[in-house]
C-alpha cells in the first residue's frame, strides 16, 4: 500500500474566492527586491546600509536634541547637561529650519532615486525578458492589477527611505508634545501634510521607473534610461535654459524641481522654494508625467507582443 | 464534466481574430467536446493564436467564443481560474526557484497561501521535479523548464489545460515521460486537455480527437479513428508478373489504385473487408499475388491528405 500518493490530486477549495492579485504581486516584488539586494556584493550592501544609517543618524541627532530639550525631566538630567554643555555638539545640532528642511529634501531625493533604480528598474523589464507577462495575464490578473502590484513593490521601498523616516520623526515629536496645548493639533496637521508630501515623493519616481522598466528588457538599461532622462531634463534643459535666458519658467522642465516645489507647497514651506514659478503648473506637470507613465506601462504590458 | 449546465468544452461562433489588418483566424465555427484534443496545423496556421484567444490574451475582432461555458470576453477572470496554460516559449517568473514560481502561480490564481504551498509541492512532485524544486529556475535544463511550466499550469487544479508544444526540446525519454503525465491528466484525473503540437505522434498517443487548423481556418475536426478510417481499407499488393497488367485489371473492376513502385501497388478495396476483387484482378491479368499488406496509415498521412486538399 502506498504510504503517500505521489500522483496528481484535485483541489477542493473555494474556486470563487476573490483573487487579490495586487497584494500578491506587491509582496512578491518586495521579497524579491530584498533578496536581490542582499545578493549583491557584501561591500556594496554594507556601504548602502551604512549610508542610510548615517542619514537616519543625522536626523535622529537633530530631532533628538529637540526631543530632549522639550522634555523638562530629560533636559535637567546630568546626561543632557553634559551633552549640551559641549559647544561642538551644539554647533553641529543647532541648525536652522531652512538647513534642516533642505537636508531632509535633498537626502530624500537621493534615497528615492537609489530605491527606484535598485528595486524598481527590473520589476517589469525582467518580466518582459523572461516572458513572464503571459504567465501573469493568463491567470485571473488584469493589467491594472499587475501595474498596481508592481507600483506597490517599488513604492514600498521608496516610502521606506522617504515617507517612513519623516513620519516617524513627526510621531516622535508628537510623543513629547502630548501635554502641550495646541501643539498636538499643529503636529497632526504636520503629520497629514508629511504623508501627503510623501505620496508625491513616492508616486512620481515610482511610476517613472516603472515606465522605463516597461520599455526595456534589462534592469540595467531601465536604470540608465531613468538617469539619463532625469539628467537631460534637470541639468541639460532646465538649468541650462534658465541660466541662458534667466527665466525661472524653464525650471518647470525639471522633474526634481516640480517635486520639490509641490512638496514645499504641501508642507506649507513655500518660503524655501528656489524659484518663483506658479505651483499649479508644477502640479499639472507632475500629474502629466504620472499619466504618461501609466499610459506607457499599460501599452507595454501585454501578454502577446503583436507586430501587425 | 466541463461544468454545470455547460455544453461543449469550446464553442466558437464566427470567431475572427486580426493582427492589425492581417486576419489570423477567420470565421471559426466549431463545437469541441471535452476530452483530450489535439490542435494540429502547419507553422503559422493559427494554433497559438487560437489558444491565446481562448485564454482571453487576444481580443477577437468579431464573433464569440465560449470555453467551459464562459464567454471569453465577459467572464475572462472566472475562466482563467478554471484553465491552465503552458506556453510554447520559455517563460518564467524571474529570480524564483521551481517551488517559489509554482507557489506564486498558485497565489496568482486565487489559492490561499497554505493551499498554494501544498499544491506547489504536489504538482512539482507529479511533474518529477521533487529533487530540484528549490533550485533557481534559471539553472534548469530544457526538460526541467517544461516540467516546471506544467506544474505551474496545474497548481490551481484547472478543469482544462492548454499545452502549447509541451514536448519541445525534450529528449526521447523526457518526451515519453511528459506524454505519460499528460495522458494521466486526461484519462485518469478528468482534466480536459487541448494539445497544440507539430509532433503528430504526440497527438496520436494522447488525444481522442483532433482539430486541424490551416491558414486561420478549421479544416477538420474529427475523432482520430474517424480521420484515419478512410485509409484502413487500403492494401499494398505485390505480384509476380506484369504489374501494369494488374493495375489495368484493378482499374477495370473499379478498384482504387494509388502509388505504384517496386512490383507493388497501393489499392483501396472496393468493398470493405473483402479482398476477393484483388485476386480476381490478378487472375484476369495472369499474375500471381506474392504478398498483400494492410496499410497502417498514420495521423500524419491523414493530415497531409487533409492539408493537401485545402
Amino acid at each position: 500500500m502506498a504510504v503517500y500518493d505521489r500522483s496528481y490530486t484535485r483541489w477542493d477549495g473555494d474556486r470563487n474566492a476573490r483573487v487579490d492579485g495586487v497584494s500578491v504581486i506587491a509582496a512578491a516584488g518586495v521579497r524579491q527586491g530584498v533578496a536581490n539586494f542582499f545578493k549583491r556584493k557584501i561591500p556594496a550592501v554594507i556601504v548602502t546600509l551604512m549610508s542610510f544609517a548615517l542619514f537616519l543618524g543625522g536626523l535622529l541627532v537633530i530631532f533628538g536634541r529637540y526631543y530632549v530639550m522639550s522634555n523638562p525631566d530629560l533636559a535637567s538630567s546630568d546626561f543632557a547637561q553634559d551633552l549640551f554643555g559641549s559647544d561642538e555638539f551644539n554647533r553641529m545640532t543647532q541648525v536652522s529650519g531652512r538647513t534642516m528642511y533642505q537636508y531632509l529634501i535633498i537626502s530624500q531625493s537621493i534615497w528615492a532615486g537609489i530605491a527606484c533604480i535598485a528595486m524598481g528598474a527590473g520589476l517589469i523589464a525582467n518580466d518582459r525578458r523572461m516572458n513572464a507577462l503571459e504567465l501573469y495575464l493568463s491567470r485571473p490578473v488584469t493589467t491594472r492589477q499587475y501595474l498596481l502590484g508592481k507600483f506597490g513593490a517599488v513604492g514600498f521601498f521608496v516610502a521606506l527611505v522617504t515617507l517612513v523616516p519623516a513620519t516617524v520623526l513627526v510621531l516622535a515629536q508628537m510623543s513629547v508634545s502630548l501635554g502641550v496645548e495646541g501643539e498636538m493639533q499643529r503636529l497632526f496637521e504636520v503629520l497629514w501634510r508629511t504623508v501627503l508630501a510623501g505620496v508625491v515623493i513616492v508616486t512620481v519616481p515610482s511610476l517613472l521607473v516603472l515606465a522605463m522598466s516597461s520599455i526595456s528588457r534589462q534592469a540595467r538599461s531601465a536604470a540608465i534610461m531613468l538617469l539619463a532622462f532625469v539628467f537631460l531634463l534637470d541639468v541639460v534643459l532646465a538649468t541650462a535654459l534658465q541660466d541662458a535666458f534667466g527665466n525661472d519658467q524653464y525650471f518647470l522642465l525639471s522633474i526634481l524641481f516640480n517635486i520639490n516645489q509641490t512638496v514645499a507647497w504641501i508642507l506649507g514651506a513655500t518660503e524655501y522654494q528656489l524659484a518663483s514659478v506658479p505651483i499649479e503648473r508644477s502640479i499639472a506637470i507632475l500629474v502629466g508625467w504620472c499619466i504618461l507613465s501609466v499610459v506607457i506601462i499599460l501599452r507595454r504590458v501585454r501578454p502577446v507582443e503583436v507586430v501587425a | 464534466m466541463t461544468a454545470a449546465n455547460e455544453g461543449p468544452l469550446v464553442a466558437l461562433e464566427g470567431l475572427e481574430v486580426r493582427y492589425g489588418k492581417r486576419v489570423a483566424l477567420e470565421s471559426l465555427d466549431i463545437e469541441i467536446p471535452g476530452g483530450a484534443i489535439g490542435l494540429l496545423g502547419p507553422n503559422g496556421a493559427g494554433k497559438s493564436t487560437l489558444i491565446k484567444t481562448l485564454l482571453g490574451l487576444l481580443k477577437p475582432y468579431k464573433g464569440t467564443a465560449r470555453v467551459l461555458g464562459h464567454d471569453i470576453r465577459k467572464d475572462a477572470s472566472v475562466l482563467r481560474r478554471r484553465v491552465g496554460y503552458m506556453p510554447e516559449r520559455e517563460a518564467n517568473f524571474p529570480g524564483m526557484t521551481g517551488f517559489g514560481a509554482t507557489h506564486y502561480a498558485g497565489r496568482l490564481s486565487g489559492l490561499p497561501d497554505a493551499d498554494a504551498r501544498r499544491r506547489a509541492h504536489e504538482t512539482l512532485l507529479f511533474a518529477g521535479l521533487e529533487e530540484e524544486r528549490y533550485r533557481p529556475v534559471s539553472t534548469y535544463s530544457t526538460g526541467m523548464h517544461q516540467r516546471v511550466k506544467l506544474a505551474q499550469a496545474l497548481v490551481h487544479d484547472p478543469d482544462l489545460i492548454f499545452l502549447d508544444e509541451p514536448t519541445n526540446g525534450l529528449d526521447p525519454k523526457g518526451r515519453v515521460e511528459m506524454l505519460n503525465l499528460i495522458r494521466t491528466l486526461a484519462q485518469e484525473k478528468g482534466i480536459h486537455v487541448i494539445l497544440s503540437t507539430h509532433l503528430l505522434r504526440d497527438v496520436e498517443e494522447v488525444c481522442q480527437s483532433v482539430v486541424v487548423v490551416n491558414a486561420g481556418k478549421v479544416v477538420r475536426h474529427e475523432r482520430i479513428e474517424t480521420m484515419t478510417k478512410a485509409f484502413t481499407e487500403a492494401r499494398v499488393v505485390r505480384v509476380d508478373g506484369s504489374l501494369s497488367d494488374y493495375v489495368a485489371a484493378c482499374r477495370e473492376r473499379g478498384i482504387g489504385v494509388g502509388e505504384v513502385k517496386d512490383q507493388g501497388v497501393q489499392v483501396t478495396l472496393a468493398e470493405a473487408g473483402s479482398t476477393r476483387s484483388l485476386f480476381e484482378a490478378a487472375a484476369a491479368a495472369g499474375v500471381v499475388v506474392r504478398s498483400m499488406d494492410a496499410v497502417r496509415l498514420s495521423l500524419e498521412d491523414a493530415l497531409i491528405d487533409v492539408l493537401g486538399g485545402t
